[in-house]
Protein backbone atom coordinates (compact mmCIF):
# COMPACT_ATOMS: atom_id res chain seq x y z
CA UNK A 1 0.00 0.00 0.00
CA UNK A 2 1.74 3.33 -0.67
CA UNK A 3 0.67 6.76 -0.04
CA UNK A 4 -0.12 10.84 -0.74
CA UNK A 5 1.20 13.00 2.02
CA UNK A 6 -1.10 12.58 5.32
CA UNK A 7 -0.34 15.93 6.27
CA UNK A 8 1.54 19.04 4.59
CA UNK A 9 2.39 22.17 7.11
CA UNK A 10 3.66 25.55 6.00
CA UNK A 11 5.40 26.26 8.92
CA UNK A 12 6.36 30.04 9.21
CA UNK A 13 5.38 33.03 7.54
CA UNK A 14 7.69 35.77 5.42
CA UNK A 15 7.39 37.91 8.96
CA UNK A 16 8.46 35.04 11.35
CA UNK A 17 11.87 34.32 9.11
CA UNK A 18 12.40 38.00 8.49
CA UNK A 19 11.53 38.46 12.34
CA UNK A 20 14.03 35.92 13.62
CA UNK A 21 16.88 35.30 11.48
CA UNK A 22 17.45 31.42 11.22
CA UNK A 23 17.58 28.57 8.63
CA UNK A 24 13.95 27.90 8.84
CA UNK A 25 12.24 25.34 7.05
CA UNK A 26 9.86 26.79 4.34
CA UNK A 27 7.40 23.28 4.39
CA UNK A 28 7.33 20.01 6.09
CA UNK A 29 5.25 16.83 5.15
CA UNK A 30 3.88 13.47 6.61
CA UNK A 31 3.79 10.87 5.00
CA UNK A 32 2.61 6.70 5.31
CA UNK A 33 5.24 4.44 4.27
CA UNK A 34 4.14 1.70 2.18
CA UNK A 35 3.27 -1.00 3.92
CA UNK A 36 1.75 -4.46 3.76
CA UNK A 37 -1.70 -5.28 3.76
CA UNK A 38 -3.93 -8.06 4.86
CA UNK A 39 -7.47 -7.84 3.49
CA UNK A 40 -10.29 -10.63 3.46
CA UNK A 41 -13.33 -10.35 1.17
CA UNK A 42 -16.63 -12.24 0.41
CA UNK A 43 -18.56 -12.31 -3.04
CA UNK A 44 -22.07 -12.61 -3.90
CA UNK A 45 -22.76 -12.78 -7.45
CA UNK A 46 -25.32 -10.66 -8.92
CA UNK A 47 -27.39 -10.75 -12.24
CA UNK A 48 -25.08 -11.29 -15.36
CA UNK A 49 -21.20 -10.14 -14.69
CA UNK A 50 -21.86 -8.27 -11.43
CA UNK A 51 -20.98 -9.23 -7.76
CA UNK A 52 -21.50 -7.63 -4.59
CA UNK A 53 -18.62 -7.05 -2.86
CA UNK A 54 -17.96 -7.20 0.90
CA UNK A 55 -13.83 -6.32 2.23
CA UNK A 56 -11.65 -5.48 5.46
CA UNK A 57 -8.61 -4.50 5.14
CA UNK A 58 -5.71 -3.87 7.70
CA UNK A 59 -1.99 -2.43 7.37
CA UNK A 60 0.61 -0.87 9.84
CA UNK A 61 2.58 1.82 8.41
CA UNK A 62 5.31 3.96 9.53
CA UNK A 63 4.78 7.62 9.60
CA UNK A 64 7.58 9.33 8.13
CA UNK A 65 7.91 13.67 8.23
CA UNK A 66 10.10 15.65 5.78
CA UNK A 67 11.08 19.26 6.19
CA UNK A 68 13.81 21.04 4.15
CA UNK A 69 16.55 20.02 5.95
CA UNK A 70 15.63 16.27 7.31
CA UNK A 71 13.12 13.47 7.32
CA UNK A 72 12.56 11.64 10.62
CA UNK A 73 10.50 8.63 12.23
CA UNK A 74 6.73 10.44 13.55
CA UNK A 75 5.37 7.19 14.74
CA UNK A 76 3.26 4.49 14.00
CA UNK A 77 -0.23 3.86 12.60
CA UNK A 78 -3.06 1.06 11.75
CA UNK A 79 -4.96 1.87 9.01
CA UNK A 80 -8.40 -0.49 9.35
CA UNK A 81 -10.49 0.07 6.17
CA UNK A 82 -14.19 -1.35 5.57
CA UNK A 83 -15.42 -1.21 2.18
CA UNK A 84 -18.91 -2.63 0.12
CA UNK A 85 -18.92 -2.05 -3.32
CA UNK A 86 -19.93 -3.93 -6.96
CA UNK A 87 -17.59 -5.54 -9.14
CA UNK A 88 -18.41 -6.22 -13.22
CA UNK A 89 -16.46 -8.59 -15.15
CA UNK A 90 -15.21 -6.16 -17.90
CA UNK A 91 -13.65 -9.39 -19.81
CA UNK A 92 -13.14 -12.77 -18.55
CA UNK A 93 -9.91 -12.20 -17.08
CA UNK A 94 -10.53 -8.55 -15.93
CA UNK A 95 -12.56 -7.46 -13.48
CA UNK A 96 -13.33 -3.70 -12.39
CA UNK A 97 -14.67 -2.75 -8.96
CA UNK A 98 -16.08 0.40 -7.43
CA UNK A 99 -17.07 0.92 -3.93
CA UNK A 100 -17.56 2.99 -0.34
CA UNK A 101 -16.93 2.31 3.27
CA UNK A 102 -14.67 3.63 5.87
CA UNK A 103 -11.37 4.11 7.17
CA UNK A 104 -9.68 4.83 10.52
CA UNK A 105 -6.15 5.37 11.16
CA UNK A 106 -5.29 4.27 15.13
CA UNK A 107 -1.99 5.57 16.67
CA UNK A 108 -1.00 6.71 20.19
CA UNK A 109 -2.37 10.06 21.60
CA UNK A 110 0.18 12.10 21.05
CA UNK A 111 0.77 14.96 18.75
CA UNK A 112 -1.48 15.03 15.60
CA UNK A 113 -3.59 12.46 17.25
CA UNK A 114 -3.30 13.59 20.74
CA UNK A 115 -6.99 14.37 20.67
CA UNK A 116 -8.14 11.35 19.01
CA UNK A 117 -9.51 10.99 15.31
CA UNK A 118 -12.59 9.67 13.61
CA UNK A 119 -13.85 7.47 11.54
CA UNK A 120 -13.53 8.81 7.61
CA UNK A 121 -15.83 7.74 4.36
CA UNK A 122 -13.63 6.16 1.74
CA UNK A 123 -14.59 5.25 -1.60
CA UNK A 124 -12.31 3.20 -3.53
CA UNK A 125 -11.79 2.14 -7.50
CA UNK A 126 -9.56 -0.86 -8.78
CA UNK A 127 -9.39 -3.00 -11.09
CA UNK A 128 -7.98 -6.88 -10.73
CA UNK A 129 -6.36 -9.46 -13.40
CA UNK A 130 -7.37 -13.22 -13.41
CA UNK A 131 -3.70 -14.92 -13.89
CA UNK A 132 -3.32 -17.81 -16.26
CA UNK A 133 -0.96 -19.61 -14.09
CA UNK A 134 -3.59 -20.96 -10.89
CA UNK A 135 -7.28 -20.81 -11.21
CA UNK A 136 -8.66 -18.26 -8.61
CA UNK A 137 -5.52 -16.10 -8.36
CA UNK A 138 -6.04 -12.65 -8.92
CA UNK A 139 -3.52 -9.35 -9.29
CA UNK A 140 -5.70 -6.66 -7.82
CA UNK A 141 -4.93 -2.81 -8.14
CA UNK A 142 -7.22 -0.16 -5.83
CA UNK A 143 -6.91 3.24 -5.89
CA UNK A 144 -8.97 4.62 -2.69
CA UNK A 145 -9.01 8.38 -1.29
CA UNK A 146 -10.56 9.42 1.77
CA UNK A 147 -10.84 12.56 3.86
CA UNK A 148 -8.45 13.71 6.70
CA UNK A 149 -8.14 15.71 9.93
CA UNK A 150 -8.33 15.36 13.52
CA UNK A 151 -8.76 17.53 16.37
CA UNK A 152 -5.30 18.55 16.62
CA UNK A 153 -4.47 19.53 13.38
CA UNK A 154 -8.01 21.98 13.35
CA UNK A 155 -6.41 23.64 16.79
CA UNK A 156 -3.69 24.67 14.41
CA UNK A 157 -6.11 25.92 11.73
CA UNK A 158 -5.69 23.00 9.17
CA UNK A 159 -7.84 22.68 6.40
CA UNK A 160 -9.38 18.99 5.75
CA UNK A 161 -8.06 17.61 2.95
CA UNK A 162 -8.02 14.29 0.79
CA UNK A 163 -5.55 11.11 1.45
CA UNK A 164 -5.00 8.91 -1.88
CA UNK A 165 -3.81 5.32 -1.13
CA UNK A 166 -2.78 2.85 -3.58
CA UNK A 167 -2.90 -0.85 -2.64
CA UNK A 168 -1.69 -3.55 -4.89
CA UNK A 169 -2.40 -7.31 -3.65
CA UNK A 170 -2.30 -10.87 -5.16
CA UNK A 171 -5.48 -12.61 -3.99
CA UNK A 172 -6.84 -16.31 -3.93
CA UNK A 173 -10.83 -17.03 -4.34
CA UNK A 174 -12.14 -19.64 -2.85
CA UNK A 175 -15.44 -21.01 -4.71
CA UNK A 176 -15.66 -18.31 -7.62
CA UNK A 177 -17.11 -20.32 -10.85
CA UNK A 178 -16.39 -18.20 -14.05
CA UNK B 1 -21.90 20.32 -21.01
CA UNK B 2 -18.44 21.62 -20.72
CA UNK B 3 -19.01 24.46 -19.43
CA UNK B 4 -20.42 22.35 -16.33
CA UNK B 5 -17.98 20.06 -16.32
CA UNK B 6 -15.24 22.38 -15.68
CA UNK B 7 -16.32 23.48 -12.55
CA UNK B 8 -16.84 20.08 -11.44
CA UNK B 9 -13.99 18.72 -12.15
CA UNK B 10 -12.11 22.18 -10.36
CA UNK B 11 -13.97 21.56 -7.46
CA UNK B 12 -12.54 17.52 -7.39
CA UNK B 13 -9.28 18.95 -8.00
CA UNK B 14 -9.50 20.99 -5.13
CA UNK B 15 -10.62 18.47 -2.58
CA UNK B 16 -7.59 16.23 -3.74
CA UNK B 17 -4.40 18.03 -1.63
CA UNK B 18 -3.66 17.01 1.61
CA UNK B 19 -4.68 18.34 4.82
CA UNK B 20 -2.86 21.58 5.24
CA UNK B 21 -1.54 23.44 8.28
CA UNK B 22 -0.90 27.45 7.70
CA UNK B 23 1.94 29.35 7.88
CA UNK B 24 2.71 30.31 11.54
CA UNK B 25 2.39 34.50 11.73
CA UNK B 26 4.41 36.81 13.38
CA UNK B 27 1.37 37.53 16.41
CA UNK B 28 2.03 33.61 17.30
CA UNK B 29 5.70 33.34 17.00
CA UNK B 30 8.28 34.45 19.48
CA UNK B 31 11.72 34.37 19.19
CA UNK B 32 13.60 31.25 20.94
CA UNK B 33 17.00 31.21 19.91
CA UNK B 34 19.74 31.07 22.49
CA UNK B 35 21.04 34.78 23.26
CA UNK B 36 24.73 34.15 23.29
CA UNK B 37 26.51 36.99 21.74
CA UNK B 38 24.92 35.92 18.22
CA UNK B 39 21.61 34.11 18.85
CA UNK B 40 21.89 30.37 18.36
CA UNK B 41 19.11 27.97 17.64
CA UNK B 42 19.30 25.09 20.44
CA UNK B 43 17.44 22.48 20.37
CA UNK B 44 17.21 18.19 20.07
CA UNK B 45 17.32 16.22 17.24
CA UNK B 46 14.22 15.50 14.92
CA UNK B 47 12.69 12.10 16.55
CA UNK B 48 14.65 12.15 19.69
CA UNK B 49 12.94 11.29 22.92
CA UNK B 50 13.95 13.51 26.52
CA UNK B 51 14.44 11.18 28.94
CA UNK B 52 13.40 12.72 32.77
CA UNK B 53 14.44 11.95 35.74
CA UNK B 54 12.56 12.82 39.35
CA UNK B 55 15.13 13.27 42.11
CA UNK B 56 13.18 11.87 45.26
CA UNK B 57 12.01 14.55 47.58
CA UNK B 58 12.79 13.59 51.69
CA UNK B 59 8.90 13.90 51.64
CA UNK B 60 7.05 11.67 49.48
CA UNK B 61 3.88 14.59 48.59
CA UNK B 62 6.58 16.66 47.62
CA UNK B 63 8.23 13.85 44.94
CA UNK B 64 4.12 12.95 44.28
CA UNK B 65 4.19 16.93 43.02
CA UNK B 66 7.25 17.06 41.29
CA UNK B 67 6.15 13.83 39.27
CA UNK B 68 2.43 14.79 38.75
CA UNK B 69 3.91 18.22 37.56
CA UNK B 70 6.32 15.89 35.30
CA UNK B 71 3.78 13.55 34.00
CA UNK B 72 1.18 16.70 33.07
CA UNK B 73 4.12 18.12 31.32
CA UNK B 74 4.86 15.19 29.07
CA UNK B 75 0.89 14.77 28.14
CA UNK B 76 1.05 18.30 27.11
CA UNK B 77 4.13 19.08 25.42
CA UNK B 78 3.99 15.71 23.61
CA UNK B 79 0.52 16.71 22.06
CA UNK B 80 2.02 20.16 21.34
CA UNK B 81 4.84 18.68 19.12
CA UNK B 82 2.38 17.60 16.54
CA UNK B 83 4.58 15.66 14.09
CA UNK B 84 6.50 13.89 16.94
CA UNK B 85 9.76 15.53 16.32
CA UNK B 86 10.59 15.48 19.86
CA UNK B 87 9.23 13.76 22.79
CA UNK B 88 9.11 13.92 26.79
CA UNK B 89 9.56 10.65 28.84
CA UNK B 90 10.13 9.98 32.65
CA UNK B 91 12.56 7.50 33.50
CA UNK B 92 13.13 6.15 36.61
CA UNK B 93 17.10 5.64 35.88
CA UNK B 94 19.51 8.42 36.50
CA UNK B 95 22.12 6.79 34.24
CA UNK B 96 19.71 6.99 31.20
CA UNK B 97 18.51 10.68 31.80
CA UNK B 98 19.03 13.39 29.98
CA UNK B 99 17.55 15.74 32.19
CA UNK B 100 16.80 16.07 36.04
CA UNK B 101 13.90 17.56 37.60
CA UNK B 102 14.61 18.10 41.63
CA UNK B 103 13.16 20.51 44.36
CA UNK B 104 16.09 23.16 45.21
CA UNK B 105 16.74 21.85 49.00
CA UNK B 106 17.81 18.84 47.69
CA UNK B 107 21.38 17.80 46.59
CA UNK B 108 21.95 17.85 43.03
CA UNK B 109 22.87 14.31 42.06
CA UNK B 110 25.30 15.84 39.36
CA UNK B 111 28.07 17.85 39.43
CA UNK B 112 27.26 21.01 37.23
CA UNK B 113 30.95 22.58 38.21
CA UNK B 114 31.10 26.11 37.07
CA UNK B 115 27.50 25.59 35.45
CA UNK B 116 25.79 27.61 38.28
CA UNK B 117 22.12 27.51 38.49
CA UNK B 118 20.06 30.40 39.37
CA UNK B 119 16.43 32.17 39.05
CA UNK B 120 13.35 33.10 40.39
CA UNK B 121 10.68 30.14 41.29
CA UNK B 122 12.04 28.00 38.67
CA UNK B 123 15.36 27.53 36.68
CA UNK B 124 16.61 25.24 33.92
CA UNK B 125 20.56 24.74 33.82
CA UNK B 126 22.48 23.93 31.02
CA UNK B 127 25.80 24.75 29.72
CA UNK B 128 27.06 24.80 25.88
CA UNK B 129 30.10 22.29 26.08
CA UNK B 130 33.63 24.41 26.38
CA UNK B 131 35.44 21.74 23.87
CA UNK B 132 32.26 21.64 21.04
CA UNK B 133 30.43 24.97 21.14
CA UNK B 134 27.73 22.96 18.95
CA UNK B 135 26.98 20.35 21.74
CA UNK B 136 25.82 20.80 25.68
CA UNK B 137 28.03 19.66 28.38
CA UNK B 138 27.11 16.74 29.95
CA UNK B 139 26.54 17.23 34.40
CA UNK B 140 28.27 13.91 35.25
CA UNK B 141 26.70 11.85 37.92
CA UNK B 142 28.10 12.11 41.32
CA UNK B 143 29.47 9.29 42.86
CA UNK B 144 29.65 7.32 40.24
CA UNK B 145 31.56 5.36 37.36
CA UNK B 146 28.86 5.82 34.51
CA UNK B 147 28.99 9.79 33.99
CA UNK B 148 25.85 9.66 32.30
CA UNK B 149 24.23 12.23 29.87
CA UNK B 150 22.45 14.44 31.92
CA UNK B 151 22.61 17.67 30.30
CA UNK B 152 19.57 20.00 31.91
CA UNK B 153 18.83 20.36 35.31
CA UNK B 154 15.60 21.76 36.22
CA UNK B 155 14.75 23.08 39.50
CA UNK B 156 11.78 24.08 41.60
CA UNK B 157 12.25 26.47 44.28
CA UNK B 158 11.35 24.71 47.59
CA UNK B 159 8.41 25.74 48.57
CA UNK B 160 7.41 26.43 52.25
CA UNK B 161 3.72 25.37 51.69
CA UNK B 162 3.48 23.08 49.04
CA UNK B 163 1.36 24.22 46.17
CA UNK B 164 0.86 21.13 43.74
CA UNK B 165 -0.93 23.31 41.29
CA UNK B 166 1.97 26.12 41.33
CA UNK B 167 4.48 23.28 41.29
CA UNK B 168 2.79 21.74 37.82
CA UNK B 169 2.67 24.85 35.72
CA UNK B 170 6.72 25.93 36.91
CA UNK B 171 7.46 21.74 35.68
CA UNK B 172 5.67 22.55 32.46
CA UNK B 173 7.21 25.67 31.82
CA UNK B 174 10.56 24.46 32.49
CA UNK B 175 9.96 21.79 30.29
CA UNK B 176 9.64 23.97 27.57
CA UNK B 177 12.91 25.22 27.92
CA UNK B 178 14.38 21.55 28.21
CA UNK B 179 12.45 21.19 24.73
CA UNK B 180 15.20 24.22 23.47
CA UNK B 181 12.66 27.16 23.89
CA UNK B 182 15.45 29.85 24.87
CA UNK B 183 13.60 32.62 25.74
CA UNK B 184 10.44 33.82 27.05
CA UNK B 185 7.55 35.01 25.52
CA UNK B 186 5.83 38.49 26.35
CA UNK B 187 1.85 37.98 26.79
CA UNK B 188 1.30 36.59 29.93
CA UNK B 189 -1.32 34.18 28.86
CA UNK B 190 1.46 32.03 27.37
CA UNK B 191 2.64 28.94 29.32
CA UNK B 192 6.46 30.23 28.58
CA UNK B 193 5.42 33.84 29.60
CA UNK B 194 8.53 35.15 32.26
CA UNK B 195 6.47 34.98 35.11
CA UNK B 196 3.33 32.57 34.50
CA UNK B 197 0.28 33.67 35.96
CA UNK B 198 -0.92 30.99 38.01
CA UNK B 199 -4.08 31.60 36.79
CA UNK B 200 -3.50 29.68 33.57
CA UNK B 201 -3.76 26.39 32.33
CA UNK B 202 -0.57 24.30 33.02
CA UNK B 203 -0.09 23.63 28.80
CA UNK B 204 0.91 25.09 25.85
CA UNK B 205 -0.66 28.06 24.55
CA UNK B 206 -1.47 28.08 20.62
CA UNK B 207 1.15 30.64 20.51
CA UNK B 208 3.79 28.07 22.02
CA UNK B 209 3.16 25.72 20.11
CA UNK B 210 3.19 27.50 17.30
CA UNK B 211 7.20 28.32 18.41
CA UNK B 212 7.78 25.37 19.01
CA UNK B 213 6.86 23.99 15.61
CA UNK B 214 8.91 26.95 13.73
CA UNK B 215 11.66 25.93 16.21
CA UNK B 216 11.87 22.28 15.73
CA UNK B 217 11.99 22.82 12.18
CA UNK B 218 14.92 25.64 11.57
CA UNK B 219 18.11 24.28 11.27
CA UNK B 220 19.96 23.90 14.80
CA UNK B 221 23.22 25.43 16.21
CA UNK B 222 23.04 23.51 19.21
CA UNK B 223 21.95 20.18 19.99
CA UNK B 224 22.44 18.71 23.25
Amino acid sequence: MGFSPLVKDEVRSRAVADSIRADQSTQLSIRQQIAPTIAVAALLPLRGRAELEAAASFATSSLRGEDDFESWDAGDVLVANAVIGIGYRYRPTITVHGGAGITRLFADSEGLFAKGNNIRPLVEVGASWLTPWLSGLELDARLQTHTFSTASLRDEDAEEGSVFRAALTGSYTFGRQR
Amino acid sequence: MKKRLLPCLLLVLAACDSPTVPQRVLTEVYDYRLLTPQPRVLRWPLGTTVRVYVEPDPSPVATAALEAGLENAISVWNAAALYREVRLERTTNLEQADAVLIFSNNLQPVEVSDCQPGGGDAYTTFCIDPDDSSRLAVFPIRNSANEGRVKFLVTIRSQAELDAASVRLLVAHEMGHVLGIAQHSNRQTDLMFDFPEPTIAPQPSAADRATLQVLYHTRADITP
